[in-house]
């Protein structure tokens, strides 16, 4: 029985005006997302490859990771030119500014993840929000009651029917993009990218799965179709943008941090601050021992306060959006592509500790470390630390949100009035 | 037809939804704007906290330092961006920022009204005329004699305007808060900017209750017009606009500037190198040739003697003063050749920033195309949070940086020639003097997103118009 009624339901979808408009849809975006970004990723890696010669071994310069193409993330950052200078010893951390266009700024990246992320979202609910308040206005969902077909099994078969037509254009359209990528001359996936890979199309089919059960929660709540898509509307607004943002909102509540352009001016005032110092030491001609850790350990502590701080408050945001579904899979998503808030935080933790590391090299009375510089390394993190670091945690919250909504729907829909 | 309006407007005044959306509207406006206005508070104060500690600081140096100073001429945030936070909501990211603010924006008005204020105008506007065939009153109108062109006329004025509703109580309710609040002074010219990007917002809305009619009278059921238009509203307003700035790089492609300075700096750089090496040692070969052993006893010899011989402490014998004439024309030929190299290199990304413009400008054409973006361009510059005042501001700090330039060669020349004097103090040093750019100024930029947003809104209603027109009632 549950087998006709998954088979009716994916004949009905197949044949229908909506399932045709939102599989055009998912294609057209798809493919043009991945194309698109797949010519940022040349422009990025040829950039790249262009200065890759002259930066010297001290300093980070990341090749842009080629999951970028399926979700940018931070990889701009990430990507970034960190340079340690050397002046006497004194290591800095800046960054070279792109004056690329502002007008990025004011948009989103149109990556797989952002069209997954907001438009197939509302595809998802689109489909879903009236797959039994229209079988009701129908009347087509009373004759089936009528026929002693079980409650449990049509909405089981309603969803899972619904579900296979909503993912299979989805999954369809990601593995050519994938295969069509892997072929390009520039981009060279290793066993970890096709792994990565994987798992990004399971946490995504994850996220689309929440929000076709929430539409079909809805739909087992409501009354009329009309009704069921101004809430499922009103509840995709509030998920996808609102929650998160407050989570934002409540960690900088909880955390006090510094505001960047004071933390700034703090910083650049060090700095001014340490060339005056070498400037006044190289003109009294002392030949005692360069102690670079004796410059202003009041200023040294106050940019290391600011940095713990905003450790923390990135750490408690995080744990707060990610209990939306929303939050949890942009985190997924991000993190599986070596594109997310963990790289970043590796990469600073890293670069500190290279920093740290190398101030406290032997050096000779003037400041400079005798012998050879050691190099920077820096290895982008394994799907398995991902995983482990709170990659499974995102998973399995995702997968709650589904199971709660869909058992939800399940328990009202065994109680929904047919008539 | 004043009939029309009065039963499109009532019928959709008392439709629950439009009630609950009008109270969710209010709620999320009221939350986002008292949230931004504290934000404001909190980076107006730091922003003085932090002009007050570099002055501060700066008070402290003296002239023979001036080479270290290196004052940042630091732009307060803008009144206005508590309701449109712009570009200043996204400072370009480096190593000590918050990335999860980029990732989750923080909701403002320009949110609440491009998203869900439109979305709610395309929910109520997608069933007006098929919605009214189905339930079989739409016969019943055109039976009666009333004409189809005032029918449809009715129905933009009287919906629009009950949905334009939310949004002018949530203005109101706003501005009301902003006007008590002790945290956000707006000045006459700020509540005239306040004003425009109402009217701006009004006519966004317009368009997309618009699009929401011109669906409903090209198809027979609400069901195909609700998901067409949510469809077409999700391109308008996430695809199209974010697609613009890509396709633009693809077809106007601009190099970094970290190319630029690595392209340079191979080529360039050593060719600047090895000409600089050449200038300074024909230079002492000339000085070798003129002055013989009594200059090359200084060049031969390590630098703690050489200080002996020729240093501040050294007494003045000729010696002296032809190594420190030597060292003045070594000092000027680097110095003639640093100018050259780096005003080549200024050229170069000048060149780099006249096409990034280009690239701007032609992925602004691009993504104007969905009246997402016009207005956004539109609320942008009328709060002073967009691409041109930010341009703007840029050169108001070049400009301050170059006059701190100056200020330090001239306070340099100066503590030469003081020679063993402390040299001027810096009192008089260049404070920066912040002056936003001018509003008229600002418009004359985004007037044609302003346009297209009137063009759209014609283009829309002659669609639901000639298709009304043509549109079977049966």
């Amino acid at each position: 029985m549950l087998t006709t009624l998954m088979k009716k339901e994916i004949q009905h979808n197949l044949y229908g005006f909506k399932f045709q408009v939102i599989m055009l849809l998912t294609l057209l975006l798809v493919f043009s997302s991945v194309y698109v970004m797949y010519n940022d990723y040349s422009q990025r890696t040829r950039a790249y490859e262009i200065q890759l010669p002259d930066i010297a071994n001290t300093s980070s310069l990341l090749k842009p990771s080629p999951l970028a193409i399926f979700d940018r993330g931070l990889d701009m950052e990430l990507c970034s030119l960190y340079e340690t200078h050397r002046d006497f010893g004194i290591l800095s951390i800046s960054n070279q500014k792109d004056f690329s266009s502002e007008l990025f700024r004011l948009f989103n990246t149109p990556d797989l993840f952002y069209v997954t992320w907001i438009i197939l979202s509302l595809g998802a609910l689109l489909f879903s929000f009236n797959l039994v308040t229209a079988e009701k206005e129908d009347g087509t969902l009373r004759q089936m009651l009528a026929s002693s077909v079980a409650r449990s099994k049509l909405v089981a078969g309603k969803w899972t029917g619904g579900l296979i037509c909503l993912v299979l254009p989805f999954t369809l359209a990601f593995m050519v993009s994938v295969t069509a990528v892997s072929l390009a001359p520039d981009v060279q996936f290793g066993v970890q990218d096709y792994l990565r890979l994987a798992l990004f199309l399971i946490a995504s089919l994850l996220y689309l799965g929440f929000f076709f059960s929430l539409g079909l929660l809805v739909s087992a709540a409501s009354r009329s179709s009309a009704a069921a898509l101004s809430i499922s509307l009103l509840l995709w607004v509030t998920l996808v943008f609102v929650l998160p943002g407050l989570g934002n909102i409540a960690a900088g509540k909880l955390v006090a941090v510094p505001s960047y352009n004071r933390y700034v001016v703090q910083v650049r005032q060090a700095e001014m601050a340490e060339r005056r110092a070498s400037s006044e030491y190289e003109s009294s001609g002392k030949k005692k021992d360069f102690n670079l850790r004796e410059h202003d350990p009041e200023r040294d502590a106050q940019v290391s306060d600011y940095r713990v701080r905003l450790a923390r408050l990135i750490s408690l945001s995080r744990d707060l959006i990610r209990l939306t579904p929303a939050g949890a899979y942009a985190f997924l998503a991000g993190d599986l592509s070596n594109t997310g808030v963990q790289e970043m935080l590796n990469l600073q933790r890293s670069i500190l500790a290279y920093r740290d590391f190398s101030l406290g090299l032997p050096r000779t009375p003037s400041g400079r470390v005798s012998g050879e510089y050691p190099a920077f390394t820096y290895q982008r993190l394994s799907p398995g630390h991902v995983l482990v670091n709170g990659g499974l945690l995102n998973f399995a919250l995702l997968l709650l949100q589904t199971t709660v909504v869909f058992a939800a729907s399940y328990v009202l829909f065994l109680r929904y009035d047919a008539r | 037809m004043w009939t029309i309006i009065e039963k499109e407007f009532l019928d959709n005044l008392l439709n629950q939804r439009l009630q609950v959306a009008i109270l969710v509207s209010v709620l999320l406006t009221i939350g986002c704007i008292m949230l931004q206005a504290s934000d404001y508070s909190r980076r107006l104060e730091d922003y003085r906290l932090a002009d007050a500690s570099q002055e501060e600081f700066l008070d402290g140096f003296k002239a023979a330092e001036v080479n270290m100073m290196s004052p940042q001429g630091l732009i307060p945030p803008k009144p206005l961006s508590p309701l449109v936070n712009g570009l200043q909501s996204s400072p370009a990211l480096s190593f000590d920022q918050n990335y999860l603010v980029k990732m989750f924006p923080v909701l403002d008005l320009l949110f609440i009204v491009s998203v869900i204020m439109s979305l709610m105008a395309v929910l109520f506007s997608h069933d007006a005329v098929c919605g009214e065939r189905e339930r079989g009153t739409l016969r019943l109108i055109t039976s009666n004699a009333v004409a189809r062109p005032k029918l449809i006329l009715a129905k933009w004025l009287g919906g629009s305007s009950s949905i334009l509703l939310p949004l002018v109580i949530s203005c109101l309710v706003g501005m009301i808060y902003i006007s008590v609040s002790p945290r956000m002074q707006l000045g006459v010219a700020d509540w005239l900017e306040v004003l425009l990007i109402l009217l701006a917002s009004l006519a966004f809305i317009s368009v997309f209750y618009l699009l929401g009619l011109l669906v409903s009278s090209l198809v027979r059921s609400s069901a195909a017009a609700v998901l067409i238009s949510v469809l077409v509203w999700a391109v308008f307003i996430f695809v199209i606009p974010n697609l613009g700035p890509y396709l633009a790089t693809r077809i106007e492609p601009v190099k970094t500037a970290d190319e630029i300075l690595t392209r340079v700096s191979r080529g360039g750089w050593n060719r600047f190198y090895d000409n600089l090496e050449k200038q300074r040692d024909l230079n002492t070969q000339r000085y070798v040739q003129e002055y013989g052993q009594i200059f090359s006893q200084c060049l031969n010899i390590d630098h703690d003697k050489r200080e002996l011989l020729v240093g501040e402490q050294a007494p003045d014998l000729p010696v002296k003063r032809i190594w420190q004439k030597y060292s003045k024309e070594d000092y000027e030929i680097q110095d003639n050749l640093h100018r050259a190299y780096y005003a080549k290199l200024d050229k170069l990304m000048d060149q780099a920033r006249l096409e990034t413009a280009k690239q701007t400008r032609l992925a602004r054409n691009f993504s104007a195309v969905s009246p997402f973006s016009d207005y956004l361009y539109l609320a942008t510059e009328i709060s002073g949070t967009g691409l041109e005042s930010r341009e703007y501001d840029s050169r108001q700090s070049s400009a301050y940086w170059s006059q701190v330039n100056e200020y330090r060669r001239k306070i340099s020349k100066a503590v030469e020639n003081a020679s063993g004097n402390t040299g001027p103090d810096l009192s008089g040093r260049p404070r920066f003097d912040y002056k936003p750019q001018p509003l008229a100024e600002r418009l004359k930029a985004v007037l044609p997103f302003g346009a297209a947003l009137l063009f759209f809104n014609l283009l829309f209603f002659t669609g639901a118009f000639v298709g009304f027109l043509r549109y079977d009632v049966r």
